[in-house]
């Protein structure tokens, strides 16, 4: 997935002249996780800018940039590290077209590993989504596979509207896909995938998460129970007719997510299918998700919803 | 764009409705509010207009049809279809994709198998991966008992319990044991703040169908009513709540001979109505008659003096608003009387507001308005209440609220002629009071003397599960005292 990643930001610095990566170590370094490996030597420091430890520099300077037409790529190391860049993200970056009244907008992609599994602690493990999720202004992405990772991130960087890009670093190297020669192959944002059809609960998940929904998904087929699994990619927008349509036929749903348990980016997946299909649900939406602690150093798999608890989770859907 | 015109909650607890007409043909435009059907429900018709704009395609229901609140009863294409509201999904969308899976539906895996992408190593799952129990047979168990107890019911809390021809004894003690059929006599599962334990799904079910969540026996876990159980909920018959031996249809058979004497007509509309409200009514109550007489001379007396002041105001008083008045009181002392059993939870009801229903023919049929907190009204107010009603009745006009909340009834028979009569009361209600004619008879009075008296007879039909003999004796008596010493009425006004 990352090498999909350094791939994409090749070819579309290739593609458009404007668009210019910053972040720490990006340049010569190829980026902690090598997701610019090489940019540097191919299209030098003018595009390829290694910046101070500064997240609100980071972004700050990508909103100045933005402002004078380029079409700057972001990069926090870890999302993680987000917190002193949020100003200029909430304030500056998801505002600036509605300030200016649409004489500016800010064609950014901020790009940040997110999520755990990786045996990070709390500082290199969150899964920070739902801040942004929550602020108006910004689109927020988290694909799973290589192609979406490429897919969504050519959207992003082509759209005019500020996009978070969040990248599962434990599948940074854990999932490989050939990818499409199609340079123009995009994945639109605020679309859903159906990853497999099926009529006894809808499991639902997004970004690192996917994988453990994947081996939950395949161990409830062998055991004869038939899941039909969504991959949200987008989380704002993301896609309600798909999963409302999904969980209207089938009537049981579990959301996976290894962020925090409340106020969660499928807390609102799931009021929202309360809101509009209360009726046809044969049981309430269930989340397996994170816990409301810091992230910690230990227990790195049991924070994470395993395939063990959706399961669970679907047990008591189906129970119900 | 097609749209469903759908039948809709026409009264607060209203469930089914009667087309009575159409009043747009099929293929006939059909404006936004212009009313499309007349619908009859509890006795009230009204006019359903139209949420939509266009051209009727399709009267899904026939005049005569019963339909219950919710169901489809016409298909309309609407005009201007960027007007329509954005429905809730219910049918899966075919996916983007053109591979089929082999699924029972319509939907596609988008972009191939991507679940395959994700290997064990990248998770490296340590936790031992529970066993699931399969659907089948999570339902199985409740299918089979629900089969196997076929149709029978627990008998009816507070007794009227009639013998059974279908081995009661045997089959009520099995569904007791399992979680089969209809729920009358026992508690439903309850959650927080005394709600059914109910799955959302199996609600909206349950309205549909005009099954009462509370009848339905639950299977799931701590009695949870399901989808299957509202579906294979055993409805108490012909839309009543019956717990007694219901006996198929009787077939009427035309003697030989008279085929061409006899004419046959749908029993349709009020007759209907009125028909299922006196089965529920029989089945419903331990009917028990009380007939006692008053001397009413003072009050004709009375009503003659007052008659011109009321004309002024343009009402006209008869004997109900006096005999409404004697009732509303003696219901306060008697709470029995007003009170109505709740068979499902096995609880007596004693209802604080006196709301009175009056009989009333009409050409179309029987009607029972109410005249609501009857205590609190003068004796004309009383009358332009009753004056008010009838009219409406004898109109059509109605309003469904106009006969709902009642909670003791009276009949006014005597202007049809007779003695005396043994009323049907009107369930749920405990009693009702037959008010017949006034005429003069020789009474004998304290003194030995024979007097022509102006003399009324009035017969308490009363539910003897509620009322017992000698309350209903007391309340008719106290409703004597009152109508013959009209002073000590106006008293208690």
């Amino acid at each position: 997935m990352v090498q999909s990643i350094a791939r994409t930001l090749d070819e579309e610095m290739a593609r458009d002249e404007r668009v210019v990566v910053v972040g720490e170590d990006v340049g010569k370094r190829g980026g902690v996780f090598l997701a610019t490996e090489k940019l540097f030597d191919k299209y030098g420091p003018d595009r390829v800018i290694d910046s101070p430890l500064s997240e609100a520099a980071i972004i700050g300077a990508a909103v100045g940039m933005a402002a004078h037409g380029l079409r700057p790529v972001a990069e926090i190391q870890f999302s993680d590290y987000v917190y002193p860049g949020f100003d200029q993200l909430v304030s500056q970056v998801a505002k600036l077209r509605y300030r200016s009244g649409g004489q500016f907008t800010a064609p950014i992609v901020v790009r940040m590993p997110a999520g755990g599994g990786v045996k990070g602690g709390h500082h290199h493990s969150q899964s920070p989504e739902a801040h942004f999720v929550h602020t108006a202004g910004l689109k927020v992405v988290f694909p799973s596979t290589p192609s979406d990772a490429r897919g969504l991130l050519k959207s992003a960087i082509r759209d005019d509207d500020p996009v978070v890009f969040m990248e599962p670093k434990r599948l940074y190297r854990a999932v490989k896909e050939e990818l499409p020669d199609d340079l123009d192959a995009l994945v639109p944002i605020g679309k859903a995938a159906v990853r497999r059809v099926g009529d006894d609960v809808v499991l639902v998940s997004y970004g690192g998460s996917m994988a453990e929904t994947a081996r939950a998904a395949e161990a409830l087929a062998e055991q004869g129970v038939s899941p039909h699994v969504i991959d949200l990619r987008s989380l704002a927008p993301w896609d309600e007719e798909t999963v409302l349509e999904a969980v209207a036929r089938v009537g049981r749903v579990v959301l996976v997510s290894e962020a925090p348990r409340t106020a969660s980016v499928m807390s609102e997946v799931a009021a929202t299918i309360t809101e509009e299909l209360l009726d046809q649900l044969l049981a309430p939406p269930l989340r397996v998700s994170g816990f409301d602690t810091p992230y910690p150093y230990a227990q790195d798999r049991e924070y994470l919803p395993g395939p063990a608890r959706i399961m669970r989770a679907v047990q008591r859907v189906l129970d119900y | 764009m097609a749209r469903e015109l759908r039948l809709p909650e026409l009264a607060e607890s209203v469930v089914e409705g009667e087309i009575i007409r159409w009043l747009v043909a099929e293929g006939d435009s059909v404006a936004l509010d212009q009313p499309v059907a007349e619908v009859l429900t509890d006795k009230a018709t009204v006019e359903l207009p139209s949420p939509f704009a266009g051209t009727l395609l399709k009267h899904v229901a026939a005049e005569g049809d019963v339909v219950q609140v919710n169901a489809v009863i016409a298909l309309i294409e609407e005009a201007d279809a960027s007007t329509a509201g954005k429905a809730p999904p219910t049918a899966p969308a075919s996916g983007a994709g053109a591979s089929g899976t082999g699924a029972s539906t319509a939907e596609t895996v988008d972009d191939g198998d991507k679940l395959s992408l994700f290997k064990p190593s990248a998770g490296g799952d340590t936790e031992a991966l529970p066993r699931m129990r399969r659907p089948a047979d999570r339902s199985s168990g409740a299918r089979a008992t629900a089969d196997q107890a076929g149709k029978t019911r627990p008998a009816a809390a507070g007794g009227g319990q009639v013998a059974n021809s279908s081995a009661e004894g045997a089959a009520g003690a099995a569904a007791e044991g399992s979680a089969v059929g209809t729920r009358l006599g026992r508690e439903p599962a309850r959650g927080a703040f005394g709600r059914v334990l109910a799955v959302p799904a199996a609600r909206k079910l349950a309205r549909e169908l005009g099954v009462s969540i509370e009848e339905v026996l639950g299977s799931g876990p701590h009695g949870r009513v399901r989808v299957d159980d509202v579906r294979g909920h055993v409805p108490p018959a012909a839309g009543q709540g019956q717990t007694g031996p219901q006996g198929s249809p009787l077939p009427y058979k035309t003697p030989a001979g008279y085929e061409d004497r006899e004419e046959r007509a749908p029993m349709r509309g009020l007759r209907r109505l009125t028909a299922n409200q006196m089965v529920t009514s029989h089945l419903h109550t331990v009917r028990a008659l009380h007939v006692d007489e008053a001397d009413v001379t003072d009050l004709v007396a009375l009503r003659e003096k007052l008659k011109p002041s009321f004309a002024a105001k343009g009402v006209r008083l008869s004997y109900l608003p006096f005999v409404m008045k004697a009732v509303a009181v003696a219901l306060a002392e008697f709470p029995a009387l007003n009170s109505s059993l709740d068979e499902v939870k096995g609880e007596i009801v004693t209802k604080r507001y006196y709301n009175i229903g009056m009989a009333t023919a009409t050409a179309a049929g029987l009607f029972v308005p109410v005249i609501r907190d009857v205590d609190k009204l003068s004796v004309m107010e009383i009358a332009a209440e009753v004056g008010r009603l009838a009219e409406s009745a004898r109109g059509g006009k109605l309003a469904p609220d106009d006969l709902k909340g009642g909670t003791f009834s009276v009949t006014n028979i005597g202007s049809f002629g007779g003695l005396f009569s043994f009323p049907i009361i009107n369930s749920p209600e405990a009693a009702i009071l037959g008010v017949h004619s006034i005429k003069k008879r020789p009474v004998v009075m304290r003194d030995d003397s024979i007097q022509a008296r102006h003399m009324l007879y009035l017969s308490l039909s009363f539910d003897h599960r509620l009322v017992d003999g000698a309350e209903g004796a007391q309340f008719t008596s106290r409703v004597i005292g009152l109508l013959e010493n009209p002073v000590a009425l106006m008293l208690d006004l």
